[in-house]
């Protein structure tokens, strides 16, 4: 039977007496997500009986818990620079890396019944962030990038909250100190009530002053196996065709952002290898083992010195591998005669490290079995993708789209649909609206979020 | 579709003619030049600007080739020459349109391993000088500068007829530091033997023809539209050939939105070039394909690994459609870009009356057979595939995004076509390979893609392995080209093979990003 394994199989707490508790309580982690997107699934509703998608009595989701997987690992790769942010500035890669620095800020970690609390996150969405770290003269030192998903870090803390003490003092910076990272007041984290005492995920060395793992509120290890769940459900076009555009089918569906890179090609693969066009058997699918969101390498040549000489050496793993990398480092190698700031990417200086990530590439891996599943349905449509009105249909699919979560509902924002695909289900469906989260304020992702964007 | 009408005019006696609609003509001479601090760069654009070929010329010319297509007439040889050039921005600045350098991020930085992926070592293992390094390259890199890359094009006795323009900018001071003459080969092939230029974007837009019998002031799309029904929000002009938006291609117009690609008006109507001088090793190509294919469980024929390679046969026919007898005979020009890789396409009936072989009115469509996913029909690292993913979503977006990514491709061969009935004869030790020419609005957002995301990765547009014909994997310890590797699915249910290509058979030797003017700028610049 699998047991779910840390992130890139790093084991942090070897040696160390914590060790055991969190690996179990890790596995029932990952194994609760998948539980819980697969009995979602198969009952879409609030609690109340109301749907919100059409129920799938025998999902293509699965935990290897139950079945193993026969396939090898299937690489879904994505580039790390948000395609979001690259989209509003056309011809101006510049402009994208200074827009892809700046924090955005968010109130809908706040607890149900709690005065909202907002939190600054990373606007870097596509499961790669980054934070480049200056001198006292204002000169970059290192560029940090990571992948790791926040919710290893808080369960992390809360087994062991002084190794991610010393973590924070080795990877970000040794004036770290234990009540720089504990929250003041609860927080709501997904399914989870973050006490006040408990890890910070958004503490200051994981936001404004350096990085440490995910923040983005979609930056999620749960959003990455909703989305592969969700991504199961086959839709149904306008024409009664399935969807299978890879956009279109973003929109339809009720994961992810369509406006990535990462999250509508990791759906539309998830889906089309479920079943593939025009096949008769479907495919089960589920995440391999360990489940994480992996950097698997940065291009080579990209970086060099002002000569063109290479400086792949300069970008290194410290948390994972190669095709398994959790967080990078680009600094210079000790004794260095040179710093970052005679480092050029691509032939241009380096000032952002969103020029780095352009040449990061991300990857996930999942795997399939033959489970003998009846071929799901044809699922209406549970969301669509709206456009400014005045929009000709030549320069829609070169915009970012507003996901609603009700199809069919453009015009009432006073927009129209991007794509004419997504079918809604005519009176299926009492009410097309998500139930409202346990705890917190907060939808899964690809909904629309309150946060400064 | 849109009507003609809602079509963006485009200006046919002000862009290049090889942009728009691309050079054909039998041979072409590719002339470069170095402007060093003792050349006079007005003097040298003054010598061409009256010779510069506009759209409207070449897309006459088109024109005329297609009735006698149509008619069954062989076309007969021009006498005319066609002239196109391209800056580099040293260039440019010199010339006072200092702004070009501002277009694109890769024009600023220029053509450099850093982001093409070439190869860094300057000496092969066996100690001779690395032709792969730019330092080395027969044009451009480090030691020959391309500042000023003229194109010429005729049908015979090209040297003849571009030698006085060559010898006038010559006296400019402007060194000439490279000069190769490229022609089509016999069947429109690439020297490894594959049709080539099969798949181009077409290109939204109409322009207004004049001065002609055939309809003085008539508005013609730049396209031709062969009645294709608008398909997933996309209009097309042949089967498979969608248009993309002229800003894709042409720098400071419209989009499709209205917005202005706001830039200097001189460098309106404009174009960033991408020029590479690529060697093919075809000896090599051929004896390490067929070592390849002998290695494979199922020992494949040589030629069907190669196909595979390439992604289509030889004659242009691609994998992803049923192939009718032998491969050597192709489906109709209007059928061989019809298909996708991950939905199957529905049969066409063609609304409009032109169709390229006068004939054909339905065109069947294509299914993308088992596991389709997986490359089993089409592998995903086949060269077509790797450049042009169509309905594939990929890690740079789905596939408006990645059509985005199209260029307009005006290569041409260069060398004597491989006597594969004498390996040892003269002539296969001379070099061969592709002038490969790209026009694009932006080098870093489009070729750059192409070669260094999708070529050059093993993962990208789709992980399952590198480009084994075109891209480049370079070994980090030598700065050398090392071997590439790809998972081959030979069919529905087996396992992936592991197959690896161990040299490189198609090497950059020669390159530069550049900027073609508009005409009325060349003009402009060349008189001030």
């Amino acid at each position: 039977m699998t047991r779910y394994s840390p992130p890139a199989d790093i084991d942090d707490l070897a040696a160390r007496p914590t060790r055991e508790a969190f690996l179990n309580d890790w596995h029932d982690f990952i194994e609760g997500e998948f539980r819980a997107n697969i009995e979602g699934l198969k009952d879409p509703s609030d609690g109340n009986g109301v749907l919100f998608d059409t129920p799938i009595p025998e999902p293509l989701f699965f935990t290897e818990v139950d079945d193993p997987a026969t396939s090898a690992d299937a690489a879904i790769p994505w580039n790390a620079f948000p395609l979001r942010i690259r989209r509003n500035f056309p011809n101006d890669p510049k402009r994208a890396w200074k827009d892809a620095d700046v924090l955005g800020a968010t109130d809908r970690f706040s607890p149900n019944g709690a005065p909202p609390v907002s939190r600054q996150f990373r606007r870097q969405d596509e499961y790669c962030e980054w934070h480049a770290y200056h001198d006292a003269a204002g000169r970059i030192e290192r560029i940090v990038f990571t992948s790791d998903g926040p919710e290893y870090w808080i369960k992390l803390a809360a087994h062991d909250l002084d190794f991610v003490v010393d973590a924070y003092q080795r990877h970000v910076s040794p004036k770290v100190k234990k009540q720089d990272l504990v929250l003041t007041e609860d927080l709501a984290f997904g399914r989870q009530r973050l006490p006040a005492g408990s890890y910070n995920p958004f503490n200051r060395w994981n936001t404004v002053d350096g990085v440490m793992h995910l923040t983005h509120p979609a930056n999620t290890l749960g959003a990455e196996i909703n989305l592969a769940a969700q991504a199961t459900i086959l839709r149904v076009s306008t024409s009664g065709q399935r969807v299978t555009q890879v956009r279109s089918f973003a929109c339809c569906s009720n994961f992810g952002d369509p406006n990535r890179s990462s999250d509508p090609n990791i759906g539309s693969m998830a889906n089309l290898t479920a079943v593939p066009v025009g096949a008769h058997k479907p495919m089960s699918v589920t995440l391999a083992n360990p489940v994480a969101l992996y950097m698997a390498r940065l291009a080579a040549g990209v970086l060099t010195d002002e000569d063109g000489n290479a400086l792949d050496s300069w970008f290194t793993f410290v948390r994972g591998t190669t095709n398994h990398g959790l967080m990078a480092v680009l600094q210079p190698p000790p004794g260095s005669p040179i710093g970052l700031d005679k480092v050029q990417v691509g032939g241009i200086p380096l000032e952002r490290g969103g020029q780095v990530a352009e040449h990061i590439e991300m990857v996930l891996y999942a795997k399939t079995a033959d489970l003998g599943k009846p071929m799901p349905p044809l699922a209406p449509a549970v969301g669509c993708c709206c456009v400014p009105t005045s929009t000709p249909p030549a320069a829609v699919e070169r915009l970012n789209f507003e996901h609603i979560s009700k199809p069919n509902t453009c015009a009432k924002q006073k927009m129209k649909e991007a794509f004419a695909d997504c079918a809604p289900a005519p009176g299926a469906f009492a009410v097309l609206a998500k139930p409202a989260p346990a705890v917190g304020h907060a939808p899964r992702s690809g909904t629309r979020l309150a946060i400064t964007d | 579709m849109p009507s003609p009408t809602d079509e963006p005019l485009l200006d046919a006696d002000d862009i290049q003619g090889n942009i728009l609609p691309g050079f054909r003509r039998n041979v072409q001479l590719f002339v470069g030049f170095t402007l060093g601090a003792g050349a006079d760069a007005r003097a040298a654009l003054a010598a061409l600007a009256d010779a510069v070929t506009p759209l409207a010329t070449v897309l006459a010319h088109k024109a005329e080739r297609k009735l006698a297509l149509a008619a069954g007439r062989r076309m007969a040889p021009r006498a005319d020459l066609w002239v196109n050039l391209a800056l580099s921005t040293r260039a440019a600045n010199a010339l006072g349109l200092t702004t070009v350098q501002d277009l694109d991020l890769a024009l600023a930085a220029g053509m450099r391993p850093a982001r093409t992926g070439d190869a860094v070592g300057k000496t092969l293992s066996d100690g001779t000088p690395n032709p792969a390094h730019p330092g080395q390259w027969a044009v451009g890199g480090p030691t020959k500068p391309l500042d000023l890359l003229v194109i010429f094009a005729a049908d015979s006795d090209i040297e003849a007829a571009a030698r006085p323009l060559i010898d006038a900018v010559s006296t400019s001071g402007a060194v000439k530091i490279y000069e190769e003459r490229g022609a089509l080969l016999p069947g429109d092939i690439e020297h490894f033997g594959f049709q080539d230029g099969i798949s181009q974007p077409g290109v939204h837009g109409v322009v207004e023809v004049r001065g002609r019998d055939d309809g003085d002031g008539a508005i013609r799309p730049i396209t031709t539209r062969y009645g294709v029904p608008s398909r997933n929000g996309l209009d097309y002009g042949k089967p498979g050939q969608p248009l993309a938006w002229p800003t894709q291609f042409l720098v400071g117009l419209r989009g499709p939105d209205g917005l202005l690609d706001d830039v200097e008006p001189a460098l309106r109507n404009g174009s960033l070039m991408v020029f590479r001088r690529l060697r093919q090793d075809v000896a090599a190509f051929h004896a390490e394909t067929a070592a390849m294919a002998r290695q494979l469980p199922d020992a494949p024929s040589a030629e069907l690994l190669r196909a595979r390679i390439v992604g289509r046969w030889p004659s242009g026919q691609p994998l992803m459609r049923p192939t009718q007898g032998s491969p050597t005979e192709p489906e109709s020009p209007l059928a061989i870009n019809h298909f996708e890789y991950q939905t199957d396409v529905p049969e066409l009936r063609l609304t409009g009356s032109a169709t390229e072989d006068g004939t054909r009115r339905t065109i069947p469509g294509a299914d993308v057979g088992a596991e389709p996913l997986r490359g089993v029909r089409c592998p995903i690292w086949a060269h077509v595939r790797k450049v042009n993913p169509r309905d594939l979503g990929t890690n740079l977006g789905g596939p408006f995004e990645t059509l985005g990514f199209q260029m307009l491709r005006r290569g041409i061969p260069f060398g004597p076509v491989y006597d594969h009935t004498a390996p040892e004869a003269p002539v296969n030790h001379e070099e061969r390979g592709l002038l490969f020419v790209s026009y694009q609005r932006s080098i870093t957002d489009q070729f750059e893609k192409l070669n260094s995301n999708w070529m050059n990765s093993a993962i990208g547009p789709v992980a399952g392995g590198t480009d084994l014909l075109v891209g480049q994997r370079l070994d980090p310890a030598t700065g050398l080209h090392g071997p590439k590797d790809a998972e081959l699915v030979a069919a529905a249910g087996a396992p992936a093979i592991r197959i690896s290509a161990p040299a490189q058979w198609v090497v950059p030797t020669g390159g530069a990003y550049l900027f073609a003017p508009s005409i009325s700028t060349i003009t402009a610049l060349s008189r001030t």
